[in-house]
């Protein structure tokens, strides 16, 4: 439990400053490659017009953006993605699979033009990227759950008077 | 160029990267070849063999949608084909529609169910074509003597898979009919695609279970009149418990002026049935002299879903009903596809309703010319009426708790074009209203997803894409205006947009138009009122301390 402590707490207080600024100095163009990973997901014709891409565009800004800000605000970001992911016909791996694009995509990005991050800041990194895909599936799990919630909810509501009927 | 069209650059990237019908394991492959998957989520439980014993249907058996064997009757081919030639014969819609798309594309990206889910099939045009294509493989000549060169293929079971799938990620909301240039509406050919699959036994036990429950009770539900009486008399205690009024509803009451019909989940489910309360509070209110009918006691008609007969038979009760109790005409209550069959349907299936009057608000004097055919008016445009006419005492500060946005339920909307009663009835009862955006509303209404009969909790997932845009909408509102209320007229959205809402917009509840309006209405004789038909606490109408019930 120990160490779980301390890996969630390493991404909360330090996030690698290089790579925190690599993102703000590059975001449109890692947000650009980072979402059309995401849209290649779906069946072909999903565009990048679409409201749910537009969605996605957005949510994915947000996660980027958490980067430098509270743990709550990363949850609530994570969220706003997981959310649609979680209901596509895609495998809960593919959905996973998101965040270990974005780890791809940053390297690539970093490792291009007169910037050379060094080793140990990518290091620190994976890390946090790890954290980041683990609290992603746990958001993952908490939408799936929701789901088979709203199914109860939406059965109890259809019933609503004989409960009432058979509690009275 | 617009905000939001995408890039040259992206439009490349995807048709260079993305898997497609032109490249990668679908290259040189006809669009019908790519295959269906059914999965859990994706389909609805098939029909109950009883049921379709019941009914008098086709094919009744066990089986799957998972399952390779479907099970199909002998000769199913011959019946569908035959089937069809059937029906463009009969309906002249239908042999138009087949013939004269152009496939400019200007429906597919106006489906609900496209956008949430980016499945070619789901375009309108497309899923359209699913038809189209077996059409043309046997009905016109010269596509008959072309083949090969019209987009034309042979009828095979993988072909009623993929009628099954997408002929029920449609939920006949005519949505891309209002972008059509010929005016085609697609809502028709699922009509008729849904007909030929129960011809040969394949079909939703969501959808054929009420319609049986209809058939034998009245209702969707299969509620005995006695229960369906108990019900009502339990929401009258509710609103003496609430208000301190005793309303007074009858039932099969013969000589009253009016017959007032609802869908059944106005007297079974939440929250139906507060917006049955407020219903009957109305009604008191203005001292009306109405009737509710425990045999036509229900206002949706789950064999739209079904067939033309079947949405016949199941409608015929309200005349009869009416007739019976010798009514002068009818009142419905707010409901989606009722609205539909009543206001495009009802009068050439089962009418003339020579036997009722033209209807005349009794409270007001107006003429309701408009249904001076099928005598039945909308709930939405009598309330109206008498707000307009002065005949109501409202409080629209008992409802300031609520912060509410309205969605345009499909069938009343694009069915009859009822865009600004309910508006305008909404604007008299709360002091904070606030439009979705405009390609949401209106005309262009997103539906809720869950319409046309596929409201099933095993459907849930594709119903959280299809509602999708409709979702994204009410965002919009939320985050800009603080809603936190979504008012609607129908009572499958009713059922469905608590779900769509709890998972897209947690926080924003749905309520009935006639549930605010029963918060709103300040009766003779009521005690002080401090919790609206919820029974949550209205803002500003607090118990000060010392105050006794």
């Amino acid at each position: 439990m120990a160490y779980v402590h301390v890996f969630l707490g390493h991404f909360a207080k330090d996030m690698n400053r290089e790579i925190v600024q690599l993102i703000r100095e590059k975001r449109q163009i890692v947000l650009d490659q980072w979402k059309g990973y995401v849209l290649s997901l779906f069946p072909s014709a999903m565009k990048s017009a679409t409201p749910i891409a537009q969605a996605i565009e957005h949510g994915l800004g947000d996660v980027l953006d958490s980067f430098e800000t509270t743990p709550e605000k990363r949850t609530a970001a994570l969220s706003g993605v997981i959310r649609i992911l979680a209901v596509q016909s895609f495998s809960p791996s593919k959905s996973m699979s998101v965040f270990f694009a974005l780890r791809s995509i940053l390297r690539e990005i970093g490792g291009s033009g007169k910037r050379q991050i060094k080793q140990k800041h990518w290091d620190e990194f994976q890390t946090s990227m790890e954290q980041l895909t683990l609290e992603a599936f746990d958001s993952y799990m908490v939408h799936r759950e929701k789901i088979y919630q709203l199914k109860v909810d939406e059965s109890l509501r259809q019933s609503f008077m004989t409960r009432r009927g058979t509690r009275a | 160029m617009p905000k939001f069209a995408p890039k040259l650059s992206e439009l490349k990237k995807e048709f260079e990267e993305k898997p497609g019908l032109l490249k990668g394991d679908y290259s040189d492959k006809e669009w019908w070849e790519i295959p269906v998957e059914f999965r859990d989520g994706n389909w609805c439980y098939p029909t109950k063999p009883e049921v379709l014993e019941d009914l008098k249907f086709a094919n009744p058996r066990k089986w799957s949608p998972t399952d390779d064997d479907w099970k199909l009757p002998d000769g199913w081919e011959k019946t569908i084909k035959e089937g069809m030639k059937d029906r463009v014969e009969r309906f002249r819609s239908f042999k138009l529609f087949l013939d004269t798309c152009v496939r400019c594309g200007a429906c597919a990206d106006k489906c609900h169910f496209f956008l949430g889910t980016g499945d070619p099939k789901n375009m309108p045009v497309v899923r359209a074509e699913l038809i189209r294509s077996v059409y043309r493989n046997d009905f016109p000549l010269a596509e008959k003597i072309l083949k090969g060169f019209s987009g034309s293929r042979k009828l095979t079971p993988e072909v009623i898979k993929e009628w099954h799938m997408y002929f029920h990620q449609c939920t006949e909301c005519r949505r891309c009919s209002v972008f059509c240039p010929f005016g085609i509406d697609t809502a028709e050919i699922t009509m008729m695609g849904r007909e030929l699959l129960n011809l040969i036994g394949v079909s939703n036990n969501w959808i054929l279970n009420p319609v049986s429950n209809c058939n034998r009770t009245g209702n969707h539900l299969g509620i005995e009149p006695h229960t369906f009486v108990q019900n009502i008399e339990s929401l009258v205690e509710d609103i003496e418990d609430l208000t301190g009024i005793t309303v007074e509803p009858t039932f099969n009451r013969k000589g009253a002026e009016v017959l007032f019909i609802t869908p059944s989940g106005d007297v079974f489910a939440d929250p139906g049935v507060y917006t049955m309360m407020g219903y009957l509070l109305l009604f008191h209110h203005i001292g009306l002299d109405y009737t509710i009918s425990t045999y036509a006691s229900e206002g949706g008609n789950f064999g739209f879903f079904t067939s033309n007969e079947m949405a016949k038979k199941l409608n015929a009760k309200m005349y009869h009903e009416a007739k019976r109790l010798g009514v002068k005409w009818i009142l419905g209550g707010e409901c989606g596809h009722m609205w539909r069959v009543v206001h495009q349907y009802m009068d050439t299936m089962n009418g003339p309703a020579d036997f009722l009057q033209e209807p005349v608000s009794p409270i007001t004097g107006t003429k309701f010319t408009n249904a001076a055919s099928t005598k039945m008016v909308h709930i939405a445009e009598f309330t109206a009426d008498l707000i307009k006419h002065g005949k109501l005492k409202l409080d629209p500060k008992r409802n300031d708790h609520l912060t509410t946005t309205f969605h345009d339920s499909c069938n009343v909307a694009r069915g009859m074009g009822m865009f600004d009663e309910p508006r305008y009835v909404l604007n008299n009862v709360c002091n904070s209203f606030h439009e979705m955006p405009e390609n949401t509303i209106r005309e262009q209404t997103f539906c809720c997803g869950s319409g046309s009969g596929i409201n099933t909790e095993e459907y849930m997932d594709i119903r959280l894409r299809g509602g999708f845009p409709r979702a994204n909408a009410v965002r919009h509102v939320k985050e800009t205006h603080d809603v936190d209320s979504l008012v609607t007229i129908c009572a499958i959205d009713r059922a469905t947009l608590p779900a769509l809402m709890n998972y897209w917009n947690p926080g924003v509840s749905v309520y009935g138009l006639h549930e605010l309006v029963g918060n709103a209405l300040v009766m003779d004789g009521e005690k002080k009122r401090t919790e609206d038909l919820r029974e949550d606490p209205m803002a500003g109408f607090e118990d000060e301390e010392g105050d006794e019930d």
